[in-house]
């Protein structure tokens, strides 16, 4: 498939340098610097039209309907019932720049305040440079590439709309301009003459997409020509959506040298990645969440954890390695050695994996030695790991550490060696035997017991290695390993192979999953299992017990479940289990990897694409519904202020189908957009979110259309406006209620914010309720911000920018969590931009 | 404890032309709560605004300190970030923006090198609504929306206690509270002092002060403090009623 590279960022100019006669100079400003671009004279004309149809290569059907679009566009006015667009000049305008000669512009190239802009959201360096035009593809792009794979086998087709056009003329020619027919108004007619670039979905009967398909789609339509065109079909009972997968609060997450909960990661720390190496996290994002939580129990029963059911996780599933032999040993189907090392393992959803399939446990690469960890301190270090404690003595007033032996000749052995070796590093020592024979190794010096206590911590339940260990290079963990377990482990010959069990208990999470760690960097897969602890009656006796991690490994095993290639584990799953589950959960998205580790094990970090710029010009979207089908259409734009934006968007609602509008509009001079829904079929229903910021010298006509044109057909609008610094916002709407429409819902409520005396706000609702039997509902409110609301808030710290910005966002709070988080976020900061600017005008 | 002072030394306040304070003078400690009493309209509110640094009330003369530190130019939030609270007579409301996400935003803003652990945040949060008689689901309503006078004047002493602030002016905390729910703000104000915060609670009536006990009230009459005293002050304040430092002349409405 072809992948658009078009660029098309405006150049966001001050308030003054706004001149719409200069709209055309401006226009792909960043090729002034390369070389000439292929593009067609100015103004438009027939031949300007047949150009394009010819440089595209189009069938005749389309150059067809290009040129009788041309004939309604010379024959129709320019509109006169919105905004003033006597300014725009449709002969000074260029209406076709060849893709291809749009891309390569270098970043050097890029003006710096879109450069600032990019940073105060922040948008990561490779994501910017893929915005800016500066590099062709995103490095998620392989991704979206195998997840594109997928959708194809379900026969969805999805590609720019110019190959649309020649690979399915078909389904495109029965479609296309039917929803909007270039009759419908100026701009419609314009692009459909003129019309280049664009995305064709098409989602067969009974297919449900969601997330990838959203997130790819958005980063190839966005910055395409000016005259984009867009077509969505869906068959009957297919779906497109949007959900993002996510984790619970305390699912462990790995920063290669410890352990923390998922909720406790902030921006710009590192974790580790499926690489083995660390990574920045560019975001955190959290969400409620109400639906299923899936538990994964890999072979190692406590590597468990929990994620939500869309969520990637690396793995390979286990049909693609079978074996080719038969069932064998009643354990799922055998698998083939040679098929799973040379597998790649893919992000697969957690709700297509299955029990027996492999999923990756990561051994971190790097490491860093230090002088100061010498085999001599690795050596006490790993029995203080396993016997050793710190307490104070009140008689001497002194901290003491305390080695603990038992009384067998191989403890005495162990005690004796221990002794010696702190000895060799210079410290005082003594060795005891106390009562009934146990051993015991004492120190009170400071140097030694700062150096426990640093790189192990204080009592049994808290241990955790130091960053510093962590680090040590695999060979000299193993030092420190092979004496942790001299102190700790029991280490058995199993028959008949002969081979030799290792293993170790602690009763602290953190030292276990390190250990873990330390084992795998070593070469091999420990496997991790948890003893419950709890209250039991020893002899008569309540005794507590508290959980204990247990590792076991064996060193030359002939026959695991578990493959290691490089420094991955290909771990088995054991165990999916499903539950309801209500609260928050979390995501990372981190830096260039795209994935981190929960428990050891690999993820895809949150996929959400960060700068959004789904913008469109004079497009045109046209999106089909039929029986049964159900689409989310999000576009959030902030286009600079120098663009008119007047987008045809309408879709076509068949029996029992569903289409949700979500528009949020921040930038460009003029906006004129009405999503509008046509609901044909009985049962059919629309939503139509709206979100307009008309902050500066801008005018925001936005609003929603909806005829009612079948029975039981229901209808919902929320449109929200906020006008600052002369700003007008206007909501325009239109509801028809068919004659017929028996029993058809519709509520319509706007709401606008006016944040001075000198921006404005109207609304122009116009309702037709034809049908007697449905019923309809029209709120509308008109507030300011109170200078008692600012104070308050900054009666409580908050800075005045801030709390105008809190209080225009409890504004939108309604709109924005009814949409996709990611979006919700960056409207959150762009708001919050908006806002910051206009402190510092106010 | 700490030990911090906030002194409010020979004030005087204007709205417009109209002269509210005149050379009013408190000086509180920690962990000290002080009563400022008086009948209505005589400027109590007028303080409350004064100190939280409302730009409607003119400050004609006289210093505002907490520790030595003059508060005087310093901005709203600023004086906030000095460690001062004041519990609104009539908190506003602000729709959509919930509670959590607020008071979340106050806490770092007045704590900036604490690192807020969120999840822990609303636990204790919902714990104090609890405490307060409040439904948890109030952490993600909108600011005070929607909310009863008694409700609204729960949610303030609640801040009062989450934000921990230096000192704290309560302003006519117990109108509109029911036996209950004057207690527990009752209640809630005495741990705030055991937490060292000082404490100036202004109110109209004697009422509070039999579940908390004042270590000194002052009584304030036109504007003017008529008198100051040691907590016992309270009740004879009861007895004599305001008229006693008017002549029998009270002028209600100054404003």
């Amino acid at each position: 498939m072809n992948i658009i590279k078009g660029v098309r960022w405006m150049q966001k100019l001050t308030d003054e340098d706004v001149d719409l006669k200069k709209l055309n100079e401006i226009k792909y400003d960043f090729t002034t610097n390369t070389k000439p671009v292929y593009q067609t004279e100015k103004g438009i004309s027939r031949a300007v039209v047949e150009e394009i149809s010819k440089a595209k290569n189009e069938p005749d059907w389309m150059r067809n309907i290009r040129l009788k679009a041309l004939d309604i566009f010379l024959s129709k006015p320019v509109p006169t019932w919105g905004p003033d667009l006597s300014e725009l000049n449709f002969d000074e305008l260029t209406y076709f720049i060849r893709p291809e000669d749009r891309k390569s512009n270098s970043w050097e190239d890029v003006p710096k305040e879109i450069k600032d802009t990019f940073d105060k959201l922040g948008v990561p360096e490779m994501e910017k440079k893929y915005l800016a035009g500066s590099v062709a593809q995103l490095q998620s792009e392989g991704v979206y590439s195998r997840l594109r794979k997928q959708w194809e086998d379900r026969g969805v087709i999805f590609m720019d709309m110019d190959s649309a056009v020649k690979t399915h003329p078909d389904i495109v020619r029965e479609h296309f301009g039917k929803i909007v027919p270039p009759s419908d108004n100026k701009f419609a007619a314009l692009n459909t003459a003129v019309w280049s670039g664009g995305s064709f979905l098409y989602v067969p009967s009974g297919v449900h997409l969601d997330l990838p398909v959203q997130a790819y789609f958005r980063m190839n339509g966005a910055l395409e020509g000016q005259f984009e065109r867009t077509l969505i079909i869906t068959e009957p009972d297919a779906s497109v959506h949007y959900i993002e997968g996510c984790l619970p609060a305390e699912e462990l997450i790995s920063r290669g040298d410890s352990f923390v909960p998922i909720s406790s990661v902030n921006m710009s720390e590192d974790v580790m990645t499926h690489s083995g190496e660390n990574s920045k996290v560019i975001r955190t994002f959290e969400r409620p969440y109400d639906g299923t939580m899936m538990t994964f129990t890999p072979l190692s029963s406590g590597n468990a954890f929990k994620l939500t059911v869309e969520h990637p996780v690396l793995a390979i599933k286990r049909k693609s390695v079978a074996a080719s032999r038969k069932l064998r040993n009643g354990w799922r189907s055998e698998v083939s050695t040679k098929k799973l090392i040379s597998a790649k393992p893919e992000y697969i959803r957690a709700e297509e994996l299955a029990e027996g399939d492999f999923i990756v446990y990561v051994a971190p690469t790097g490491s860093k030695d230090s002088k100061e960890m010498t085999p001599q301190v690795l050596k006490v270090l790993g029995l203080y790991t396993a016997k050793g404690s710190v307490s104070f003595n009140k008689a001497l007033k002194t901290n003491v550490l305390v080695f603990s032996f038992g009384k067998s000749k191989k403890e005495k052995e162990l005690a004796t060696d221990l002794n010696e070796t702190i000895k060799s590093l210079g410290e005082q020592v003594n060795i005891t035997k106390v009562r009934s024979g146990y051993y015991t190794v004492v120190s009170y010096s400071k140097k030694l017991i700062e150096l426990c206590e640093t790189h192990v911590g204080k009592g049994a339940v808290q241990k955790k290695l130091s960053k510093v260990l962590m680090e040590l290079p695999p060979e000299k963990q193993k030092i420190l390993l092979d004496n942790y377990l001299k102190g700790e482990g029991n280490v058995y010959v199993k028959k008949p192979f002969k081979s030799v069990m290792v293993r170790a208990s602690t009763t602290s999470k953190m030292l276990a999953f390190q250990l873990q760690e330390i084992i795998a960097r070593n070469g091999i897969f420990a496997n991790l299992s948890i003893r419950k602890g709890g209250e039991d009656t020893i002899l008569g006796r309540m005794m507590k017990r508290r959980d204990r991690y247990i590792l076991e490994y064996s060193e030359n095993k002939r026959f695991s479940q578990v493959r290691k290639v490089g420094n991955n584990f290909y771990v088995p799953i054991r165990k999916i289990v499903r539950e309801k589950f209500k609260d928050k959960v979390y995501n990372l998205e981190v830096k260039d990897q795209n994935s981190y580790l929960v428990k050891g094990f690999a993820v895809h970090n949150c996929t959400a694409p960060t700068y959004s710029q789904y913008s469109l010009h004079a497009a045109i979207v046209e999106v089909y519904v039929k029986k049964g089908g159900k689409m989310r259409y999000t576009s959030i734009q902030n286009w600079s202020d120098n663009i008119i934006n007047g987008p045809t968007k309408r879709s076509w609602v068949e029996e029992n189908g569903k289409m949700e509008w979500v528009q949020g509009s921040l930038g460009s001079k003029i906006t004129m957009t009405y999503p509008s829904s046509i609901l044909r079929g009985p049962y059919a229903s629309t939503s139509n979110l709206n979100v307009a910021l008309g902050i500066g010298p801008v005018w925001k006509d936005s609003g929603a259309k909806v005829v009612h044109a079948a029975p039981n057909t229901s209808s919902k609008v929320v449109a929200k406006s906020i006008s600052g610094r002369g700003g007008m916002s206007v909501y325009r709407g239109q509801l028809r209620i068919n004659p017929g429409a028996y029993n058809s819902k519709a509520s319509v409520q706007c709401d606008a914010l006016i944040l001075d005396n000198i921006s404005k706000s109207n609304t122009y609702p116009h309702n037709e309720i034809l049908e007697e039997s449905a019923s309809f509902s029209h709120e509308a409110s008109v507030g300011k911000i109170s200078e008692d609301q600012v104070d308050y808030l900054m009666s409580r710290g908050i800075r005045e920018e801030d709390a105008r910005s809190l209080i225009v966002l409890g504004f939108l709070d309604d709109v924005l969590k009814e949409i996709p988080l990611e979006y919700s976020i960056e409207f959150n900061k762009l708001v919050k931009l908006e806002m910051n600017k206009y402190g510092a005008v106010g | 404890m700490d030990s911090n002072i906030l002194s409010i030394k020979n004030l005087n306040v204007s709205i417009g032309d109209k002269e509210i304070l005149k050379d009013v003078t408190i000086t509180v400690k920690s962990g000290e709560v002080h009563a400022l009493m008086g009948p209505n309209g005589t400027g109590k509110s007028t303080l409350a605004h004064t100190v939280v640094g409302s730009v409607r009330y003119k400050v004609n003369s006289g210093e505002l300190q907490i520790n030595g530190k003059k508060l005087n130019d310093l901005q709203v939030y600023e004086r906030a970030r000095e460690g001062l609270f004041v519990a609104f007579q009539e908190p506003v409301s602000v729709q959509g923006l919930r509670f959590i996400n607020y008071l979340r935003t106050a806490y770092s803003s007045l704590h900036p090198d604490e690192k807020l652990e969120y999840k822990k945040f609303v636990e204790e949060v919902k714990e104090l609504l609890k405490y307060f008689g409040l439904d948890s689901s109030f952490v993600d309503r909108g600011l005070n929306e929607g909310l009863s006078g008694g409700e609204k004047k729960r949610m303030e002493a609640l801040q009062m206690l989450i934000l921990k602030p230096k000192f704290i002016i309560l302003d006519e905390i117990d109108s509109g509270l029911d036996v209950d729910a004057l207690k527990v703000v009752s209640k809630a104000i005495s741990r705030a002092k055991e937490n060292g915060a000082g404490i100036i609670i202004i109110t109209h009536y004697q009422r509070i002060l039999d579940y908390i006990k004042p270590d000194f009230v002052h009584v304030l009459i036109n504007g003017r403090i008529a008198e100051s005293g040691k907590g016992d002050l309270a009740k004879l304040i009861e007895e004599r009623g305001y008229e006693y430092y008017k002549g029998g002349e009270v002028d209600a409405k100054i404003n």
